[in-house]
């Protein structure tokens, strides 16, 4: 009689002690499920995200330097303009007058176009100097 | 994004011609002078350009840092 009770005794122990372990390892597998799959949807996200960040840098960077490729267009057809000035003003050298052995050169003329010239290039360090960085021209 | 070094945008400024007479005179051949005026007109204009540059440099810097911390594009850095 006694025997019998304890094994039904210990088969109920062994019984319990099972079924507190089967939802533990249950529990376990399914939370440490959903910890993957936050971290792999937190990790796709942030990717995403910087994906997107890559690609708006890209625009940027081509209009950018879109705009500074026109300025320089800008600056050579300048300097182009102010050659063909310069120009203009020697082949316009009177002749010398009577007495003077060469006529004289055209210095006021050549002066205020060089100056000019160097009136845009001191702009051009102005507008880089005041830039905050995203609204000069 | 780091800070932007300043050398990297270092503007040149150039000191404009005064153009005053010593009272010495030299002659000089008119194609000769014309090649000096030339060049000095061209050298003007690289510090111009130089000066573009730094403005292009400058924006980047800023448009690029700005998408980095807030994820949108400043209005100011799209196509113009």
């Amino acid at each position: 009689m006694n025997r019998v009770r304890l094994i039904i005794g210990a088969v109920i122990l062994l019984a319990i002690v099972a079924a507190v372990w089967m939802i533990r390892s249950g529990g376990e597998r399914a939370g440490a499920a959903k910890v993957t799959q936050a971290g792999e949807q937190q990790r796709a996200g942030r990717l995403a995200e910087a994906r997107s960040d890559e690609r708006a840098a890209t625009a940027v960077s081509a209009s950018i330097s879109q705009r500074v490729s026109r300025a320089d267009a800008l600056s050579t057809a300048a300097v182009q303009a102010t050659i063909k000035d310069l120009r203009d003003a020697l082949d316009a050298v009177p002749p010398a007058v009577a007495g003077d052995p060469f006529p004289a050169a055209p210095v006021e003329r050549l002066r205020d176009q060089i100056n000019a010239s160097i009136a845009r290039a001191n702009r051009a360090a102005d507008d880089a100097d005041t830039a905050s960085g995203t609204d000069q021209d | 994004m780091p800070t932007l070094p300043a050398e990297l945008i270092k503007t040149e400024r150039l000191a404009p011609l005064a153009g005053k007479p010593s009272g010495e005179q030299v002659s000089i051949d008119k194609g000769v002078l014309a090649e000096i005026v030339e060049r000095t007109a061209q050298a003007i204009g690289a510090v111009e350009r130089g000066n573009e540059r730094a403005v292009g440099v400058k924006a980047l810097w800023s448009c690029v840092d700005t998408i980095m911390r807030t994820g949108a594009t400043p209005a100011a850095c799209g196509p113009r």
